[in-house]
């Protein structure tokens, strides 16, 4: 079941006037697919998920599921489907289970509601409890419960009546780092064999990338991108999302040429080759994005060796700084007028004072507009 | 703090509250065994086989359970609609709405009952006058069982929003989008969601206001004496009060259940209280609070709330005020005004009595408060740092005191202190005093001491400051606060205090509750209601006192 919102705005009244927390935002989530909405506290994604819900009263705009307009506010005339007659689940992020229930009656308590029978109400718990793997939990009281047999009473509780389309709203935000990374695994596995339609909030991107078949990036209440994971990754298309998907240089630019793959630009670094996009002009001033682990080292007595298309961005400088962190090493390198920091490979042992020769990956230069 | 230091100081403590609290309990047991005061005598059990073959003692145990149980569910029921209206719903004057809870701990019970029966009498009563003559409606008659109920009731509403409040302030709103989103409606979620996860909270209140009900001497005592409405506690007061030989022993045969049923529903509230923080725990924090948004209800249910505080605070104090300054009861108007006097002032004040019974009420109040207060930090700084077997049992004697009703364990007092010096002195009832209201110190503290962070004190010691120096001056300064509040709520308790001292009193011993209980019965409401002011001034100059202390103290 696809999931169309169109033109919501949404403001909130603050002690320092109205906040607009959705800004006319539309987008759709096609059926059977897992979108998230993904940015920083305070960018409305949470908002948005809860007016889809119903939680939430938007100011304008209008919201379908499926075939039915659940909100919708025109001319005056306001469709107001109420969250218990939207047919669909949630996820919260406190996983509001009822603490004087127990296990097997908080998941009970939707098929309850819909009207059926004891004792296909009996089965369908028992189904989805061996589904989240909880079996034998039945009679437990939620509060005996760890935080992550919590959660999966909160999914258990979203899946067991079968809906078309599922929120979640950072699931996974109250479990500690490893058991969320193990638990991201499980959702997506889940929500894939579910087949539900699923609106997924969360401020992390590696939750985002590693569940969603589209990620939205918002921020101030617009959506700043939208795409698969690899596109948001390697076409970033703003300051905003390249600083929040990673981390990068930025310096000044000016566009030199339009090539067929790539552009040129003019920067304090020499010309680098940048990643392509066709709504540039040569003169166009702006800044240039250079990610910090796209970024290979030259290895001394190979620099002729290097293909002959990529000698373009080959830049040389003095370490003025090196952390080994474990899982990268991170180099400040003074190029020219510029200081520069990039994650090298672990192996690469570099020291404060070393002459290196690097390599910038046209896929890593973004010309930003 | 070594082992051997720390479980000497248990064990001093163990004792002092052990003494101050199972020695009356443990005197009563014995006393209702004995055969006559003074003298114990042979155990017997004749004092029981005569009360409970006593057919008024059924009346009144009938009396009490409607009484008991009728108000606390007024009151429990009223402090929720308050606390629901005040944290869920876009109710106005939310924040005069919170004030009305804590300001009648400002009124005595006794006034606050005269000032209804005054209101209400049958005879000549302001309300009923204007109902019976100018209406020519029919009369409201406070001197019933119904008439102590309600007024009860209104007394109890405090206490019991203090206990539902947090529990809705913290209640997490998802729980019930979480029900509404399985396609549960709002009006099913509310009963199958809200009011069970609230039920504990609901339960602990309503047990609370039970057992204070159970012990509450003086509504039954103002409302219920003129009509012969006997509950538990005055049956008792008339045995040890009436005719030439005031039977302690039976008084204690009758006392020894109250005070079993009050521990034991102290301990039900125990229960509930651990449950209901229970489910706390497990919401968290909720996304944000959702108002109801109650539309052309606002205003009505504002005003509603509102005149919960007019009968609760506003009301009594008007008509005690007004009752002091004029000749006798009659409706305020054009001839009361031209009558207005201070005779009843000048009568009260002239008297040598008043002033013995101001001098002991102060004297009690800011004594006993400073004896209570160091006693309830010792021992609640003891509960919550030294963990060992004695902090437990200080607890629990601690918790199970918190039920015992003052004018039954007055009565253990009387047994215990009947054959030592301290019998008929000021001494007796400051010892009373500070053995009943302990709990409402060790409580406050203990809530105080778990707020102050170990390290805090660890980092003291390892400084080189000995145990004495970090407690001076870092933990007691840290405390300062909680214990600043908890003694000016000792303070106005004791000036208020009726329930102990209506037994424990002797002439020369008297304190303004007493005087004031005294008028009550001999119907001088021009003096009850000066005494009302005086004591309501009284415990308003404490409250001001140690409020500008606090702040001096804060800059």
């Amino acid at each position: 079941m696809e999931i169309r919102v169109e033109n919501i705005v949404k403001t909130f009244q603050s002690s320092e006037g109205p906040v607009t927390a959705l800004d006319d935002v539309s987008l759709t989530v096609p059926s059977r697919t897992i979108m998230t909405l993904l940015g920083p506290s305070g960018c409305g994604k949470t908002t948005l998920l809860r007016c889809v819900a119903g939680l939430e009263t938007p100011d304008s705009g209008k919201i379908t599921l499926g075939h039915t307009v659940v909100w919708a506010k025109k001319n005056g005339k306001t469709t107001v489907v109420t969250p218990d007659k939207r047919g669909l689940s949630m996820v919260f992020q406190t996983y509001a289970i009822w603490p004087h229930m127990t296990v097997f009656e908080n998941v009970a308590y939707p098929l309850e509601a819909q009207g059926m029978s004891k004792a296909e109400i009996t089965s369908q718990v028992a189904k989805t409890l061996k589904f989240v793997q909880l079996e034998g939990f039945e009679r437990r009281p939620v509060t005996a419960l760890s935080g992550g047999q919590q959660q999966r009473v909160a999914l258990a509780r979203a899946i067991a009546p079968e809906p078309q389309i599922i929120l979640l709203d950072e699931p996974l935000s109250n479990l500690d780092a490893k058991l969320r990374e193990e638990t991201r695994v499980v959702l997506r596995s889940s929500l894939n064999k579910l087949g539900v339609t699923a609106l997924y909030v969360t401020h992390d991107r590696l939750e985002a990338f590693a569940l969603s078949d589209v990620v939205v990036v918002m921020k101030d209440g617009k959506i700043m991108q939208q795409g698969s994971p690899e596109d948001v990754y390697f076409r970033p298309n703003s300051r905003f999302i390249v600083d929040f998907i990673g981390k990068a240089n930025f310096i000044n630019g000016s566009v030199q040429e339009v090539k067929k793959e790539h552009i040129l630009v003019d920067t304090g670094l020499g010309t680098l080759l940048c990643q392509f996009r066709d709504d540039v002009q040569p003169k166009q001033r702006s800044t240039v994005a250079i990610r910090t682990d796209f970024v290979e080292v030259v290895p001394k007595g190979k620099e002729n060796n290097v293909a002959e298309e990529l000698t373009q961005n080959l830049v040389s400088g003095v370490v003025e700084r090196a952390l080994f962190l474990g899982e990268y090493r991170e180099v400040n390198v003074r190029v020219a007028e510029e200081t520069l920091t990039f994650r090298l490979h672990p192996t690469i042992s570099v020291d404060e004072g070393d002459q290196v020769q690097l390599f910038l990956n046209p896929q890593g230069c973004h010309f930003l507009l | 703090m070594d082992q051997s230091k720390s479980r000497l100081i248990t064990l001093i403590l163990v004792i002092i509250v052990g003494a101050l609290t199972l020695g009356p309990a443990t005197m009563l047991i014995i006393g209702s065994f004995s055969e006559g005061f003074g003298a114990f005598g042979t155990l017997t059990f004749e004092k029981y086989a005569r009360v409970y073959s006593d057919p008024r003692l059924y009346g009144a145990l009938r009396n009490t359970l409607i009484f008991t149980f009728g108000s606390a569910i007024l009151a429990t029921t009223l402090a929720f609609g308050l606390a629901y209206l005040n944290h869920r719903t876009d109710v106005p004057f939310r924040g005069l709405l919170h004030l009305i809870p804590t300001i009648p701990m400002m009124i005595p019970h006794l006034a606050y009952g005269a000032a209804w029966a005054i209101l209400l009498n049958p005879s000549n009563g302001i309300v009923n006058v204007f109902l019976r003559d100018v209406l020519g409606l029919g009369i409201i008659n406070i001197y019933s069982l119904p008439g102590m109920v309600f007024i009860e009731g209104l007394l109890e509403l405090p206490i019991a929003y203090l206990v539902i409040a947090p529990a809705m302030a913290s209640f997490d709103a998802t729980m019930e989008e979480a029900s509404w989103i399985c396609g549960v409606s709002p009006r099913k979620t509310m009963r199958k969601i809200t009011l069970k996860m609230l039920l504990p909270a609901i339960l602990a209140a309503l047990t609370l206001a039970t057992v204070r009900s159970l012990s509450a001497f003086a509504i039954p005592s103002v409302l219920g004496f003129p009509n012969r409405i006997d509950v538990l506690t005055t049956f008792v007061y008339r045995l040890v009060s009436t005719g030439l030989f005031p039977d302690y022993g039976r008084a204690a045969a009758v006392g020894v259940n109250v005070l079993v049923s009050a521990v034991i529903l102290v301990f039900v509230y125990r229960h509930y209280t651990a449950t209901a923080e229970r489910f706390v725990t497990i919401g968290g924090k909720g996304h944000k609070i959702h108002r109801m948004k109650l539309g052309k209800m606002r205003l009505p249910m504002g005003i509603l709330a509102l005149s919960l505080g007019i009968l609760l605070i506003i009301v009594p104090v008007i008509v005690l005020a007004y009752i002091s300054v004029v000749p006798y009861i009659m409706p305020p108007g054009p001839k009361a005004f031209s009558m207005l006097t201070l005779a009843n002032w000048k009568a009260v004040l002239s008297e040598k009595i008043t002033l013995v019974a101001f001098r002991n009420s102060t004297f009690l109040a800011l004594v006993g408060a400073t004896v209570g207060i160091l006693l309830s930090t010792v021992v609640s700084y003891v509960i919550v740092r030294i963990r060992n077997a004695g902090s437990t049992v200080l607890e629990t004697l601690a918790f199970a005191s918190f039920g015992f009703p003052g004018l039954i364990i007055g009565i253990g007092f009387m047994w215990a202190l009947v054959r030592t010096s301290l019998y008929a002195t000021i001494w007796a009832l400051l010892v009373g005093y500070v053995a009943t209201y302990l709990p409402f110190g060790i409580r406050p503290l203990t809530s105080t001491f778990i707020q102050i962070d170990t390290d805090l004190e660890s980092a003291s010691l390892v400084c080189g400051a000995g145990l004495f120096r970090t407690f001076r001056r870092v933990i007691a300064p840290l405390a300062l606060p909680g214990i600043i509040s908890g003694w000016t709520m000792m303070a106005i308790m004791f000036v208020q205090e009726l329930n102990l001292s209506v037994i424990l009193a002797r002439p020369g011993t008297e304190v303004l509750s007493v005087l004031t209980h005294r008028a009550v019965n001999d119907a001088f409401w021009g003096r009850v209601a000066t005494l009302g002011v005086i004591m309501i001034a009284l415990s308003a100059v404490l409250l001001g006192l140690t409020r500008i202390f606090t702040r001096k103290f804060a800059s």
